[in-house]
């Protein structure tokens, strides 16, 4: 596949999975020419309800009436799956029933619930594994929709069904962290579990960046807070030892994110400038990358 | 009463609370006076980066000594080195520490930050059944 594919995943929950993919994805749309397809695979749906519900949580009425209408005519990711597991061929079609717009070069495939129905034994949990890489097979052929630049995946915040299909055809495994103990020993312990998590399929690269960075008080002309220096050191050194042991290429990311942006307000109003302006330094540094 | 007696009344009355007022403020700008001056909080002289990498070099060795489980070793070469000493080596490593800090209590940041990174450095994954 020519397609550059990004899963965002952490097994600590409340990093900022969520907000970062999406902002990165739209960032990345904001290049002329590029076109990002972003996909919520987490049954929680907090991707899905940012986009769904305004600030004051009444419906966005766009949004609503298509997915509706996704839901009504099956086309959602869970009856993709649905399909793709079933007796016959994969004969899902791809098109703008399947797909949201949110923008022209900026589109969405919203999560569903069912999607908890995934963990249980309703599917062959072998062929699951090769659903994603089939769907974006089918997504790169069809002539309903774009060639997309760039794919990237919500995760769930745990080695999911749907999870492990995604990281075991994906490029770049993109890891948010914060500056807190349980972070950091969250990223150790995800980094330590990958490979063998994945394998027989090739270990995508994996990149790994601070969310929700402290600036230091007062007078200090350090870059950081003490805290977040020290948990980037941590990041830093267990980056070190898998990449020594294990054999991974990884990368910490020079560009830290600051700020912490109120997600519904920044799909629904538009990024912040200074915020948007770090996810854009984030986004050259994961194509260089890449 | 006549009109002028209230008037007399009223003006002792005014004079006494002219005297009550300027006593209390005197007896709140004394007060104010004895209370000692505010103190901007106290900060640490800033180091080099070159001293800086030399501490950080320095709590990484003692680190390893105290991991390879020689505790009391490292408490006793902490334990000698002078307050000064002691909060430089922790400012150096982002430890978050003042200029009044006591040595005890630097003792025990360092020593939080050890047990710290020894939680983080251990990590036992297994591979799950049916993955």
């Amino acid at each position: 596949m020519n397609m550059n594919t990004i899963a965002t995943i952490n097994f600590k929950g409340g990093v900022g999975k969520t907000t970062a993919t999406w902002a990165l994805g739209h960032v990345a749309a904001l290049s002329p020419n590029i076109r990002s397809l972003v996909f919520d695979l987490d049954a929680q749906m907090s991707l899905t309800q940012a986009i769904a519900l305004n600030e004051d949580g009444s419906p966005f009425k766009n949004f609503s009436d298509w997915y509706d209408r996704a839901v009504g005519k099956k086309k959602t990711i869970f009856n993709a799956l649905d399909d793709f597991t079933g007796q016959g061929n994969f004969n899902f079609g791809i098109n703008y029933e399947f797909i949201y717009k949110i923008s022209e070069r900026y589109n969405f495939v919203p999560s569903v619930e069912d999607l908890y129905w995934t963990e249980l034994e309703l599917f062959d949990r072998e062929k699951v594994k090769f659903f994603i890489q089939r769907l974006l097979e089918k997504i790169q052929n069809s002539s309903n929709v774009p060639v997309y630049d760039y794919i990237l995946f919500d995760c769930p915040p745990s080695f999911s069904l749907l999870s492990y299909s995604v990281l075991s055809c994906c490029k770049l495994v993109l890891i948010p962290i914060n500056p807190d103990f349980f972070a950091a020993k969250g990223l150790s312990l995800l980094l330590s579990s990958l490979r063998m998590r994945i394998e027989p399929f090739p270990v995508p690269k994996i990149g790994v960046f601070m969310n929700r960075a402290k600036k230091p008080g007062g007078s200090s002309t350090k870059r950081y807070s003490n805290e977040t220096q020290r948990y980037l050191d941590d990041a830093r050194d267990v980056l070190n030892r898998v990449s020594t042991e294990r054999g991974l290429t990884v990368k910490l990311f020079d560009t830290a994110i600051f700020d912490r942006v109120g997600m519904k307000r920044a799909i629904q109003e538009g990024l912040p400038v200074d915020f948007k302006t770090q996810f854009q330094n984030l986004w050259k540094e994961i194509q260089a990358f890449i | 009463m006549s009109e002028q007696e209230i008037l007399n009344e009223l003006r002792v009355l005014s004079q006494k609370v002219d005297r009550l007022t300027f006593l209390l403020e005197s007896m709140r700008a004394e007060q104010q006076s004895k209370r000692p001056a505010r103190t901007p909080k106290p900060k640490l002289v800033p180091l080099t980066p070159e001293e800086v990498q030399q501490y950080q070099t320095r709590f990484g060795e003692l680190y390893e000594q105290w991991l390879s489980g020689d505790e009391l070793g490292v408490q006793g070469q902490l334990d000698k080195l002078e307050v000064e000493e002691l909060r430089r080596l922790a400012d150096s490593n982002n430890l978050n520490v003042t200029s009044k800090m006591s040595k005890e209590r630097v003792l025990h940041l360092i020593g939080a930050r050890f047990r710290e990174k020894k939680q983080l450095h251990q990590v036992r994954a297994s591979r799950p059944e049916g993955t």
